[in-house]
């Protein structure tokens, strides 16, 4: 039974008990539990430890006891939007190049103590929406820096990389932006959906590959 | 008016308000803020923002909030034990290396954006007391070494030090642990009182320039 973990931010959080360590909450992860689980039964065990709020210095302060210390095969980091949000709403954010920094320790360090882990990476989004128009072009200027320094960071340390921002932004041209990303951040149980349906597009290759 | 930043873990929290900037807790940012609005009306403006259980990784994730955005004319940090004892009690300290890397990052991200700020670097200390004496030959050992990487970081930047740790070993001549350290790592009262004369020692220097 390997062990998949979970981490990031609200997205990936979605209402998790705090007391419950299986506990994955609504979102993505629950979904990409029950899919697995059907697919393929007893081979994979699924946590979640996103917190809401995080940016990436939160993620970081949290290394040992939420990451290492669990000994995960697989690790799963959304992580980057409240980075952006948080300054633009309490002046408490990660400029472009210091989430690039940070980041890169964490995964760097992940790697010395757990050498034989599979981390996948995935792309922080967002759309148009009373949280993200602050106003929404410089918001969305900004998420996509951090993009960026997410896709850079997959290939620097050779980890797969899961486009997200491309699939809202064509989500949103069939309905509304809401519909995915009820308010320009959090996704709806549309957009959750979408979240594990990308994700497992990539994880079942590796599945294919042998990796997992 | 100038402001004075007390920064820290559960030491300097020591049970402040975290609504109100007027209730700084019972330790040593409160004997500070006695002594120091006493001998300086009106010159200096005393804040804590101390949190409790904080090891160097949580005090770097505040930095913005809780530091820059804050921007003190005098900042004082005071950091380690905890990223020793969180080890101990939940596999969830930093080891002496990264505590002076994250601690560097620190330092070099407030002189950035804040280069006018002083900043004061305190030394972690440890007593054997009901909390430490378990693993007392592993607080003995490794809160000297966060210790010295404090003092190495006020070297490197070239920041006023506060020793703390011999002061607290000198004074186990006239009264038992428990007396200065309840628990071997939160001061009594007469322990709070004697980080804030040390504290005001280097304040003093610092008024003098």
């Amino acid at each position: 039974m390997k062990t998949i973990l979970f981490q990031g931010d609200s997205i990936t959080d979605s209402g998790r008990s705090r007391e419950h360590y299986y506990s994955v909450g609504t979102g993505y992860s629950v979904l990409v539990r029950g899919k697995l689980a059907l697919s393929h039964p007893g081979k994979y065990k699924v946590l979640n430890k996103g917190i809401s709020g995080d940016r990436i210095v939160d993620l970081y302060a949290r290394l040992k006891a939420d990451i290492l210390n669990l000994k995960p095969d697989i690790l799963s980091i959304l992580i980057g939007v409240n980075g952006v949000g948080h300054e633009f709403a309490y002046q408490n954010g990660v400029d472009a190049e210091k989430f690039y920094t940070i980041y890169d320790m964490l995964l760097t360090e992940v790697k010395e103590a757990l050498p034989d882990i599979k981390i996948i990476l995935l792309e922080p989004f967002v759309l148009c929406g009373p949280g993200t128009d602050r106003p929404w072009d410089a918001f969305f200027a900004e998420v996509q820096k951090r993009a960026e320094k997410v896709r850079i960071l997959a290939e620097k340390h050779g980890l797969p990389f899961i486009p997200l921002q491309e699939k809202f932004t064509e989500g949103a041209e069939k309905q509304s932006p809401a519909y995915w990303l009820w308010d320009g951040l959090h996704p709806t149980n549309a957009g959750h959906e979408l979240l594990a349906e990308e994700w497992l597009k990539v994880f079942e290759t590796m599945i294919e590959k042998g990796e997992v | 008016m100038k402001t004075i930043l007390l920064q820290g873990d559960s030491i300097t929290d020591a049970g402040r308000s975290r609504e109100s900037d007027w209730s700084m807790g019972f330790g040593y940012p409160t004997l500070l803020n006695g002594r120091i609005s006493y001998d300086y009306p009106g010159q200096y403006k005393v804040m804590n923002r101390g949190i409790s259980g904080n090891r160097i990784v949580d005090l770097y994730a505040r930095i913005k909030q809780d530091i820059i955005n804050l921007k003190p004319d005098i900042l004082s940090i005071l950091i380690g034990v905890n990223d020793v004892w969180h080890e101990l009690a939940f596999q969830n300290g930093v080891p002496a290396d990264k505590f002076f890397k994250i601690y560097s990052m620190l330092i070099e991200e407030i002189k950035a954006a804040l280069p006018d700020t002083k900043i004061i670097i305190l030394e972690p200390f440890v007593l054997k007391g009901s909390a430490t004496k378990e693993h007392w030959e592993v607080f003995r050992t490794e809160v000297p070494k966060m210790a010295a990487k404090a003092r190495e970081i006020a070297d490197k930047y070239s920041l006023p030090f506060v020793e703390l740790q011999n002061k607290f070993d000198e004074a186990l001549q006239y009264q038992d642990e428990t007396y200065w350290l309840e628990d071997g790592v939160h001061p009594s009262a007469a322990g709070h009182e004697l980080i804030a004369r040390e504290w005001m020692k280097v304040f003093h220097e610092i008024e003098n320039k």
